[in-house]
């Protein structure tokens, strides 16, 4: 088994499983990511904050995450996988309607789910 | 060559250093969760520095006892803090641990001896005459190499600290920009110049460099660039009393005692910042808004007879550490982790070409319990943890590459978790009502999980009790971590899968507590069997009836009892992949309860 092949074979086996399915366009109303942020800095912020916030100000927030989780860094940039905005502000809409995840760092679950989300 | 793993022999990972820890150094603007945006962090260089006599770091430090401190002999000098009351409280701590003994932590209670009951109390008496200080940050400020502060019983708020204002627009000129674009990151310099901005108490073990620092960040995160001469290396700071409960640093809400609310004032209750050959014994820290100890950037560290309580992220936090012992301590109440080695230095499979194997960190003989999670460590290599025991938390153990981005050392490799109690971790702080307010989510009732990790060895530990599951394993696969085949994390590449090989569970009891009682965990061990991922074997483990496991037997590979790990190769288990993407995204799932993410829920109490 090839290296890549085995890593093609796996995506397509979690793509099978993935709901929201793999390399698929961003169709629908994306957010346009900008605008205020949340007021605190952005590895302290979470889903209070989120709650707290208007439209404008998660906008500018999943902006930061985007960069915070993968946004092009160093002499020669590197990045880790990033959610598209869309995805990134469903995220934190499904989770932070619920009571315990009042707590979650906004970067954590950012990251989590990007971890385990197929690149776009 | 395994699978579609990028195996690395050390050689060539070390050659692979340059770029690999170059590029993750890149990456790396700390990821940790903080009021203030961190500075990127370098390993430090592993050898003693000899500039100072005795060299520091290099090593694990040796403690000093008590009784030396009242020696006038070099190396270093003394400084004593106290508090009006504090030798009455000796006195009377030492009067009840001579009739009840005490606590080290919740599984190790010790008696005091007379003769040593006298003695204590001897030499309390003898410090404080020798006290000046009544507030521990002067005291350490006015420390230099070598020398050491020792706390007399009591509880200590450290008013002037607390005085201080955070984000100071005083030290608005240290702030750089990280690696990430993040303006406003606090630079070495500014912790130097205000050090109780974000601190409690600051141990800063290094004077500012020549230079500046390098913006952007250097690619190779090997070797602290723009170090300063030691101004504060071989420092010791201790608690004075019968155990670590005699000295309290509280950096919130004093009423709360040792429990909740935190009511923090400051983010971090202790930080040693570059501080080589430092130690901490025989004192708590509780009540702050993220780390109640906080190490970073230190060559050669013990924290030693200690206790945390209540910190909003994590009870000890080390960051790009090396030569680090961590041993003798509780953690209870932390909203994530209670104990955290962020990106140890590599010892195991990455290491340095030429350099035998090691553990760079260890810890050991701690309970950690009532947290999120009892252990976690992001990217955090070749670390022995044995000998703890890991209760009463949602989780009891995390080793990951979730954050990869911000932690040097993917994939992460090489740890040693042996001779663990993992049980009863069912504590459920998502639940209305709970005094942790958790800020992360993980699976309740989990004892240890495995989230992306290679040549981990897990041997002869015990788990009962908890009631999901004993154990998981899972690969993530690189493409969900850097995901641009042109611009990698180092060790990343979108193409491969480079986490979840070589991973071992032997000589585990499962479903037994200690005293023969069947407890037995929901399903003892959990593999997603990611395709393609080789190695990961299971062997020897025992438990009072057939071990069970996800997938069903015979899903786990025993690899011929371990002798030949090539039998094993992932071939995706969908239930288990569904569930790690239900909870970790939910974005399909507006309401986490779905039965496709049962991770909040407390699981129901397995019958034997």
């Amino acid at each position: 088994m090839s290296n890549r092949w085995a890593t093609t074979a796996a995506l397509a086996f979690v793509c099978a499983l993935f709901a929201a399915g793999c390399g698929g366009s961003n169709s629908g109303a994306v957010p346009q990511a900008q605008g205020p942020d949340l007021g605190v800095p952005i590895g302290l912020a979470d889903c209070t904050d989120w709650k707290r916030a208007d439209v404008s100000q998660r906008l500018g927030t999943v902006r930061e995450l985007r960069d915070f989780a993968g946004g092009p860094v160093g002499q020669e940039p590197g990045h880790g996988n990033v959610l598209d905005d869309k995805t990134a502000y469903k995220l934190f809409q499904n989770y932070c309607a619920n009571f315990f995840a009042r707590g979650f760092k906004l970067y954590k679950l950012y990251e989590r789910a990007a971890a385990f989300t197929p690149p776009q | 060559m395994s699978g579609s793993r990028r195996r690395v022999p050390p050689g060539k990972a070390a050659r692979r250093g340059i770029v690999a820890a170059a590029l993750l150094a890149a990456l790396l603007v700390a990821a940790v969760a903080s009021g203030h945006i961190e500075r990127a962090s370098y390993w430090p260089n592993p050898a003693p520095d000899t500039s100072v006599s005795p060299p520091a770091g290099g090593k694990v430090p040796d403690p000093r006892s008590l009784a030396t401190a009242l020696l006038q002999s070099p190396p270093g000098q003394t400084r004593v803090v106290c508090q009006p009351n504090s030798l009455g409280k000796a006195a009377s701590s030492i009067a009840h641990a001579r009739q009840h003994g005490y606590d080290i932590r919740p599984h190790d209670h010790r008696s005091l001896g007379k003769q040593e009951a006298r003695d204590l109390l001897q030499i309390n008496r003898e410090l404080y005459k020798d006290c000046e200080f009544h507030q521990i940050q002067p005291a350490v400020t006015a420390s230099g190499n070598n020398d050491r502060v020792v706390i007399l019983p009591g509880i200590y708020t450290e008013p002037t600290s607390r005085a201080q204002p955070t984000n100071d627009p005083a030290c608005a000129q240290y702030k750089i920009t990280n690696d990430k674009s993040q303006a406003g990151a606090v630079s070495y310099a500014y912790q130097f110049h205000c050090p109780n901005d974000q601190n409690l108490i600051a141990v800063l073990g290094r004077a500012l460099g020549p230079g500046s620092d390098p913006q952007p960040p250097l690619l190779d995160r090997h070797n602290i660039p723009n170090l300063g001469r030691c101004i504060r290396c071989n420092f010791q700071i201790e608690g004075s009393g019968v155990s670590a409960d005699d000295v309290v640093i509280d950096g919130g809400r004093v009423a709360s005692g040792n429990g909740p609310p935190i009511g923090a004032v400051k983010d971090v209750g202790i930080r040693a910042d570059r501080a080589d050959g430092f130690v901490l014994r025989n004192l708590i820290v509780r009540h702050v808004n993220e780390h109640a100890i906080y190490v970073l950037e230190a060559e050669g560290f013990l924290l030693d007879r200690f206790k945390t309580y209540y910190a909003g992220e994590y009870g000890v936090l080390t960051f790009v550490g090396d030569h680090g012992l961590i041993q003798n301590c509780e953690a209870a109440g932390s909203g994530d982790a209670g104990l955290y080695p962020g990106s140890s230095a590599e010892g195991g499979e990455q290491r340095p070409p030429g350099t035998p194997f090691r553990y760079t960190q260890e810890f050991r003989l701690c309970d950690s319990h009532h947290n999120a999670l009892g252990y976690s460590g992001t990217d955090s290599n070749s670390v022995r943890v044995d000998h703890n025991n890991f209760y009463d938390n949602a989780l009891g153990f995390s080793t990951d590459v979730f954050t990869a981005a911000g932690h040097p050392g993917f994939p992460q490799d090489s740890d040693l978790i042996e001779h663990n109690n993992f049980y009863s971790n069912n504590f459920n702080p998502y639940l209305p009502g709970s005094d942790v307010t958790p800020t992360v989510p993980v699976p309740v009732g989990t004892g240890l999980w495995i989230a992306g990790g290679n040549n981990n060895v897990l041997r002869n530990n015990r788990f009962w009790n908890n009631w999901r599951r004993g154990s998981m394993l899972f690969a993530v696969p690189d493409a969900f971590i850097c995901d641009n085949p042109d611009n990698q994390i180092p060790g990343c590449d979108p193409a491969e899968t480079n986490t979840s090989y070589d991973n071992s569970f032997h000589d585990n009891v499962m479903g037994i507590a200690p005293g023969g009682a069947h407890q037995p965990n929901g399903t003892d061990f959990w593999w997603s069997s990611w395709p393609g991922t080789t190695g990961n074997c299971w062997f020897k483990n025992t438990s009072y009836r057939p071990i069970t496991s996800v997938p069903p037997p015979p899903g786990l590979p025993n690899c011929n009892n371990g002798t030949d790990p090539s039998l094993s190769v992932g071939t995706g288990y969908g239930p288990a992949i569904s569930e790690l993407l239900s909870c970790l995204t939910t974005i399909d799932n507006p309401d986490p309860n779905d039965p496709n993410c049962t991770w909040f829920k407390t699981p129901p109490k397995p019958t034997p």
